[in-house]
C-alpha cells in the first residue's frame, strides 16, 4: 500500500464520512478519554481519527472522529465487540495503516505526514509490536529473533537493557532454541522481548493471548505487566477477553468506531459490566 | 471432481501459467525442430519432382546407358520420348568474356522439359543454344547473337610430362533463347541448352565413348499402360538399373539427399529433449508447492470423503490439462517461429526455392502434443503422490510454515554412488583415449560411448545430490558475501526448502553445464584446430610472381594494414634425383631478405638448414618424396651450371608447392636471382579476410596504373584458418542458442519459486515489514535470495559443464592432437553473469507482490 505524505489539514471531506476539518488546536477533551495534563506530551494520541473503507453505498466506517490520548508508562487495553474498530484504532495508532482523515502523534511526531519509509524507520525505531500468532522467524533462534529490530536499523542492542529483558523473562536457558522448540507461552515472551528490544515509545499487542492456554495468557499478560511497572514500557493492547484487560491499568471501551467509556484500575468483573452496558446499548438501539 | 479440478486451476491460475511457459517453450522446441524438417524434406522433394517435368518415368542407370540403348528404349511402344538428363560442362565465350557453363539438352517433348523459357525458343536444330538470362548477361550476348563453346577432352598418353593430352573441340552457337534461373538448389541444373543429338556427341566426345546417360526421362502415349512400358524398359537394361515414376524417384531422391538432415533432427530433438526434461523439473516444482498450498483444501476434501485415488486423479488431471493447454500453445509458438523463419529466408535472395507455406502434417502437431501432455503429467506424479499422503487432519490444525524435512540417508548413498560412477567412467574414457595412443576409431567410439554413459550418470547423481549441495553452497557462499540480518533472512529462505530450491537450481544447473559444456569444448576444439593449423598453414599470407616482385609491390603489401613482418624469397626450379632412381624437378626458394622466423606460425614447419630441404607435404606426395629420402638437387635450365648438392629431404605440414632451402646452398646453384615471392605475417588480432582482400586490391591497383607490372598470385592461409575457426565458432553460437532456451526455461522455474516462497511467506514479510524492513530491504532480500539460487545452480553447472567439455575434447580429439585443457574464463564469466541478472530479473516480479503485502496483514490470522 503506497502511502502519499498527507495532511490531515488539507485533507478533503469524502462523502459518507463524519470527518470535520482538522485544525492544529489541541482538541477539547473527549468524554471518556483520560484526563491529562495539557502541557504534558502523551506517548501516543489521536485526534478527529476517522477510517472509512471502501466508498460510496458499501463505505463503511470503521472509525468515527476518535480523539484519544494514551499516556507514557500506561497499560491501556482496547475492548470492544468484533466491528466495534479496535483493531482499525490499533492499525492507525501503529502507523500500519492510514486514516481517511484526523491525525495521529506518536509523542511529537505527525504519523498522518509521513512516507512508507519514514514511517517504516519509525516503526523499527519507536514502535513494538506483540502479534496474536507469534510472528517468528522460523529459522531464526530465540536470540536473534529478539534482537531482530536492531538488526533491521543496522544498530547493535544495548546489551544491558537485553540483558534485563531475558532475565526478567527468563528466557536465559532457551535463546539458542529455535520457534518450533519452544511452547506457545514461550514463543509470546520471546515477541514481547523483541517488541521491547528497542525500547520503543509504545507497544502495540494484538490479541496476545488469543492463541495461548489460559496459564501461558496469564503469564504473558503478567509479563506485559512487569514490562510496563518495573521498566517503565507503555502499552497498548487490544484484547476481547476480560480477563486480559484486566491486566492493564485502563480500559478504553469502543463500540461502532466510537469510544463508549473508560474504566480505570479495572477488575474482570468491571470490564464484564462495562462491555454488557455496551450491548445493552446496542440493544436498545436495535429495538428503538 | 472435474469441476473442482478447474475451480482450483482458475484459483492457481498465475503459478500454473509460468509452469505453462516452461512446457511450452520444450513443445515449440520439438514442434519447430520437426516443422523445419518438414520443411526441409519437401523443398527437397519439390525441388527434386520439378527437375523431372511432368514424365511418365525415370531411368536411373548408375552403370550409365549408351546411346544405343537409348535410342532403344525410344523404340519400345507406347514411349513418345526419351530426354536424357546427361551434363557436360564446357567454356562459353563471348564476345569478350568466358565463363564456365553447364550444357544440357532440350527435351524432345514438351512434356518432359523443366527448363522454363524466359524469351525465344528452346534450340531444336544442332548449333543452337538457349542460356538461362544470367549467363547470357554475364557473356553480353542476347539471342541472335552467337557464342563459341568449348569442350576439353582429356587422353591418357603415358609419354607426356602431364600424364596426357588434352584436347578440345569448338563450336559455335547461336543464342535462340533464353531460360528463367533453374533452382540451382541441389541439382546442377543446365546453364545452357543445346539439341540432344548435338548433346550426345559432345558427350561422346568427352567420354571416350563410354555410356553417358545416367539418368533418362520418358513420355508415353496417351493410353499407355505404365506397367507395361516399364516392364519392356526394364527389360533393356542393365538389372542394376531401376525405371521408377517421377514419385517413387523423388522420395527416394529425397530420403538419400535428406539423410544428413535427419542427423540434425535428431540432434535438434536432443537439444528439445533436454528443455523438456528442465520443463519438467519446473512442472514437478510448481505442482508440489501448489500441493502444500492446498493443503488445507485436499484435507477437507479427504475429511468429506474423496479417496486418496480421486485426490491423484485431481492433481493429474489438472498436469494433463495445463500439458494440453500449454502444448497447443507451444505448437503454435513453433509455428509461428518457423513461419517467420521462412518468411525472412524467402525475402533473402537465395538460391535456395523456399516453400513459405508449413506443413502441419499429424506428426508435427501430435508428437509436441503428446510429448508435452505426457512430460508434464509424469512430472506431476510425485506431487500427486505428495497429495495423497496429506491427512484429513491437516483441516483441524493451524497450518504453519514449518521447515520441510531434509532428505534422506538412502538419497545421499545414490547420489555419491552415481557421482562417483559417473565421474569414474569419464576418467576411465580420458585414460583409455590418453594411454592407448592410437586413433583407432573403434578405440574412440568406445571411449566416447564409456564417456557419455559417464557423463550421464554423473548428471544424475548431481541432480539427484543437489539437495545436499545447493544448501550447503548457499549457506557458504552466503556467509562469505550476506553481511546484516536481511541478508541472513535471505540466505535462512532460501534453504529453508532444500528440495525445491535444490530442483529449482538444478532446472539452471543442466542449462549451464552443457553450455559450459559446449564452449569449453569449443575452446579445446579451436585451440587444437589452430595449433594443427598453425603447423599445416604456417605462412598467412604468400605473394609470389614467374619473374620477380618490383619494390613499389613489396613496400605496398607491407603498408597494408594487419601485416606485421614480412620475408622476401627467391625461387628457382632444380633436379631432383631420388637415390631409388627416381628423378623429378621441384621448384625450391630460400629466403632472400629477412628472418624467416618471424614470419611463420609453427617455426618447425619450415627450417631450412644446410644439408636439408623442406618438402611440403603435398608436394611430396606428388613427387615421391618421402621423410628422410636423399635427393641429389642440380640447377636445371640453360644457364645452370653443374652444381649437384645432395639433401636429405624433411617433409612438413607446409602447405604450397615450393621446397624451401637455406640462403648457402641455394645460392650453390648459381646467381639468385631478385625476390619472386614474399611471405607476411598478419597481426594476430587483425581481420585476416580484409588483410587478404585489402593486399589482394592495392596490388590489383598497381599493376593496373604501373606499366609492366603483372598481378602477382596471393595465397592466404589465414584465411582458411579463420574459416576454421569461423566454423567452430558459429556452431558453438548456434548450439548455445539452442541450449539457451533451456535456461530460459530454467529462469521460469526460479521466478516461480521465488514467488510462491513470497505467497507462502506472506505473514513474514507482513511482520518484518511491521517491526521496519523497508520495501527496498525487501526487495533486496527476495533479489539475494534469487541470486543465491540461480549462482548454486550456476556454479554447479560451470564446474559440471568444464568437467564434461574437457573429458569430452580429450576424448574426440585426442587422435588429432594433444588437447589442451582450457578454461573458458569469458565464456564462464559471461554465464555467471547472466545466472546473477537472471536472479534479480527472477525476483522482480515476486517482489512486486511482496512489497504490495500491507503490514497489517501480520496483524490478522489467517
Amino acid at each position: 500500500m503506497i502511502r502519499e505524505p498527507t495532511h490531515s489539514q488539507t485533507r478533503p471531506h469524502r462523502p459518507g464520512t463524519y470527518g470535520r476539518n482538522m485544525t492544529t488546536t489541541p482538541p477539547p477533551a473527549t468524554p471518556g478519554t483520560p484526563v491529562s495534563d495539557a502541557s504534558a506530551v502523551s506517548a501516543v494520541s489521536a485526534r478527529h481519527l476517522t477510517k472509512v473503507y471502501g466508498s460510496g453505498d458499501i463505505a463503511v466506517t470503521a472509525l468515527d472522529d476518535v480523539s484519544i490520548q494514551f499516556e507514557s508508562g500506561q497499560f491501556t487495553a482496547i475492548m470492544g465487540p468484533s466491528g466495534s474498530g479496535k483493531s482499525t484504532l490499533m492499525h492507525l495508532l501503529a502507523g500500519l495503516d492510514s486514516a481517511t482523515s484526523g491525525q495521529v502523534l506518536l509523542g511529537r511526531t505527525d504519523l498522518t505526514a509521513l512516507g512508507d519509509n519514514e514511517l517504516t524507520k519509525l516503526r523499527r525505531e519507536r514502535i513494538g509490536f506483540v502479534f496474536q500468532s507469534f510472528n517468528l522467524l522460523p529459522m531464526f533462534t530465540a536470540y536473534q529473533n529478539i534482537t531482530l529490530p536492531s538488526e533491521l536499523a543496522g544498530t547493535s542492542p544495548d546489551q544491558n537493557w537485553l540483558d534485563t529483558l531475558i532475565d526478567t523473562f527468563g528466557m536465559r536457558d532457551r535463546l539458542t532454541h529455535k520457534p518450533h522448540q519452544l511452547s506457545g507461552g514461550q514463543q509470546q515472551r520471546v515477541a514481547i522481548a523483541r517488541a521491547l528490544s528497542t525500547r520503543p515509545d509504545v507497544i502495540f499487542a494484538d490479541e496476545p493471548t488469543g492463541n495461548l492456554d489460559s496459564r501461558s495468557g496469564a503469564e504473558v499478560l503478567s509479563f506485559l505487566r512487569r514490562s510496563v511497572r518495573e521498566l517503565g514500557q507503555t502499552i497498548v493492547m487490544v484484547t476481547h477477553d476480560p480477563t486480559a484487560a484486566a491486566y492493564a491499568d485502563q480500559v478504553v471501551l469502543l463500540a461502532d468506531g466510537k469510544i463508549a467509556g473508560t474504566i480505570e484500575s479495572p477488575t474482570p468483573e468491571s470490564v464484564m459490566s462495562g462491555l454488557d452496558a455496551l450491548r445493552t446499548i446496542d440493544q436498545t438501539a436495535v429495538a428503538g | 471432481m472435474l469441476r473442482l479440478t478447474l475451480h482450483q486451476m482458475r484459483a492457481s491460475a498465475g503459478r500454473l501459467v509460468a509452469a505453462g511457459i516452461a512446457i511450452m517453450l520444450g513443445t515449440a522446441f520439438v514442434a519447430a525442430s520437426l516443422l523445419a524438417t518438414a520443411t526441409i524434406e519437401r523443398t527437397t522433394y519439390n525441388s527434386v519432382s520439378s527437375s523431372y517435368s511432368d514424365a511418365d518415368l525415370v531411368v536411373v542407370a548408375s552403370g550409365g546407358l549408351t546411346d544405343d540403348e537409348l535410342a532403344s528404349i525410344a523404340a519400345v511402344e507406347d514411349v513418345d520420348a526419351v530426354h536424357t538428363m546427361a551434363l557436360l560442362g564446357a567454356e562459353a565465350s563471348g564476345p569478350s568474356r568466358t565463363e564456365y557453363v553447364t550444357l544440357g539438352g532440350a527435351a524432345p517433348d514438351s512434356s518432359l522439359e523443366s527448363a522454363d523459357l524466359a524469351e525465344g525458343e528452346l534450340p531444336t536444330a544442332p548449333g543452337q543454344v538457349a542460356l538461362t538470362t544470367a549467363v547470357a548477361e554475364r557473356l553480353q550476348v542476347g539471342i541472335g547473337d552467337e557464342i563459341s563453346s568449348s569442350v576439353e577432352q582429356w587422353e591418357a598418353d603415358p609419354d607426356s610430362p602431364d600424364g596426357g593430352t588434352s584436347q578440345s573441340q569448338t563450336a559455335t552457337l547461336t543464342v535462340v533463347g533464353l531460360l528463367n534461373e533453374p533452382d540451382a538448389f541441389l541439382f546442377n541444373r543446365a546453364s545452357a541448352l543445346i539439341e540432344p543429338d548435338q548433346l550426345s556427341e559432345l558427350l561422346a566426345l568427352a567420354r571416350g565413348g563410354e555410356p553417358a546417360h545416367y539418368e533418362l526421362t520418358l513420355a508415353l502415349a496417351a493410353g499407355a499402360d505404365l506397367e507395361e512400358v516399364r516392364d519392356a524398359v526394364g527389360g533393356l537394361v542393365d538389372p542394376s538399373a531401376h525405371v521408377r515414376t517421377v514419385e517413387e524417384q523423388a522420395k527416394i531422391t529425397t530420403a538419400q539427399l535428406t539423410g544428413n538432415d535427419q542427423i540434425m533432427t535428431v540432434l535438434l530433438l536432443g537439444f528439445a529433449t533436454v528443455a523438456l526434461a528442465v520443463a519438467a523439473l519446473v512442472i514437478t516444482n510448481t505442482f508440489q508447492v501448489l500441493v502444500a498450498q492446498r493443503t488445507r483444501t485436499l484435507a477437507l476434501l479427504r475429511c468429506v470423503g474423496a479417496a486418496k485415488a480421486q485426490v491423484r486423479r485431481s492433481v493429474l488431471l489438472e498436469a494433463a490439462i495445463l500439458g494440453t493447454l500449454a502444448s497447443i500453445a507451444g505448437i503454435a509458438l513453433g509455428s509461428g517461429l518457423v513461419a517467420a523463419g521462412l518468411a525472412v529466408l524467402s525475402t533473402l535472395e537465395l538460391d535456395v526455392p523456399i516453400d513459405s507455406g508449413l506443413t502441419l502434417s499429424p506428426a508435427v502437431i501430435l508428437a509436441p502434443l503428446i510429448t508435452g501432455v505426457l512430460v508434464t503429467t509424469a512430472a506431476a506424479l510425485v506431487p500427486a503422490r505428495m497429495a495423497t499422503r496429506v491427512a484429513p487432519l491437516a483441516a483441524l490444525h493451524p497450518m504453519e510454515g514449518r521447515d520441510a524435512p531434509s532428505a534422506g540417508r538412502a538419497r545421499a548413498v545414490l547420489s555419491t554412488a552415481l557421482l562417483v560412477g559417473g565421474f569414474g567412467l569419464l576418467a576411465l574414457a580420458m585414460v583409455v583415449v590418453r594411454s592407448s595412443g592410437s586413433d583407432s576409431e573403434d578405440t574412440i567410439l568406445l571411449a566416447l560411448g564409456v564417456g557419455l554413459l559417464g557423463g550421464i550418470v554423473s548428471l544424475v547423481g548431481l541432480l539427484v545430490g543437489s539437495v545436499f549441495v545447493v544448501p550447503r553452497l548457499i549457506r557458504l557462499v552466503g556467509r562469505l558475501a550476506g553481511q546484516g540480518v536481511t541478508g541472513k533472512i535471505a540466505i535462512a529462505n532460501s534453504v529453508r526448502n532444500p528440495k525445491r530450491t535444490a530442483s529449482t537450481a538444478s532446472a539452471l544447473l543442466i542449462g549451464v553445464a552443457l553450455v559450459t559444456m559446449m564452449s569449453t569444448g569449443a575452446m579445446s576444439a579451436r585451440e587444437t584446430l589452430t595449433n594443427e593449423l598453425d603447423s599445416r598453414f604456417p605462412v598467412d599470407l604468400s605473394v609470389a610472381t614467374g619473374e620477380s616482385l618490383s619494390d613499389v609491390q613489396i613496400s605496398a603489401v607491407e603498408g597494408v594494414d594487419g601485416v606485421t613482418e614480412s620475408v622476401l624469397l627467391s625461387q628457382r626450379d632444380v633436379d631432383a634425383a631420388n637415390e631409388d632412381g627416381t628423378s623429378t624437378w621441384l621448384t625450391v626458394a630460400a629466403v632472400e631478405d629477412g628472418e624467416l622466423q618471424n614470419v611463420l606460425r609453427d617455426p618447425a614447419a619450415a627450417q631450412p638448414e644446410p644439408g636439408i630441404v623442406v618438402v611440403p607435404s603435398e608436394m611430396a606426395s606428388w613427387q615421391g618424396i618421402e621423410d628422410g629420402d636423399r635427393l641429389s638437387l642440380s640447377g636445371s635450365g640453360p644457364e645452370a651450371g653443374s652444381t649437384e648438392v645432395t639433401v636429405t629431404a624433411r617433409v612438413t605440414g607446409l602447405d604450397g608447392m615450393v621446397a624451401l632451402l637455406d640462403p648457402a646452398t641455394f645460392a650453390e646453384f648459381g646467381e639468385v636471382a631478385p625476390a619472386s615471392m614474399l611471405w607476411a605475417r598478419l597481426a594476430d588480432d587483425a581481420n585476416e579476410r580484409d588483410a587478404v582482400r585489402s593486399v589482394q586490391s592495392t596490388l590489383t591497383d598497381l599493376s593496373e596504373s604501373v606499366e609492366g607490372l603483372q598481378a602477382p598470385e596471393i595465397s592466404g592461409a589465414a584465411v582458411e584458418r579463420a574459416a576454421y575457426g569461423q566454423v567452430v565458432d558459429t556452431l558453438l553460437a548456434v548450439v548455445v542458442g539452442l541450449l539457451g532456451v533451456s535456461v530460459v526455461i530454467a529462469l521460469v522455474g526460479v521466478a516461480n519459486t521465488l514467488s510462491l516462497s513470497v505467497i507462502e511467506r506472506r505473514r513474514e514479510s507482513a511482520m518484518l515489514r511491521a517491526l521496519g524492513l523497508t520495501k527496498a530491504q525487501l526487495r533486496g532480500m527476495l533479489a539475494l535470495e534469487g541470486v543465491l539460487i540461480a549462482g548454486a545452480g550456476a556454479l554447479i553447472g560451470a564446474i559440471a559443464g568444464l568437467l564434461y567439455g574437457w573429458a569430452g575434447s580429450t576424448v574426440m580429439l585426442s587422435s588429432v592432437a594433444e588437447v589442451p585443457l582450457m578454461v573458458p574464463w569469458r565464456d564462464l564469466a559471461l554465464v555467471a553473469a547472466v545466472a546473477l541478472v537472471a536472479g534479480l530479473l527472477a525476483s522482480a516480479l515476486p517482489a512486486r507482490s511482496a512489497v504490495r503485502t500491507s503490514p497489517v496483514a501480520a496483524l490478522g490470522v489467517e
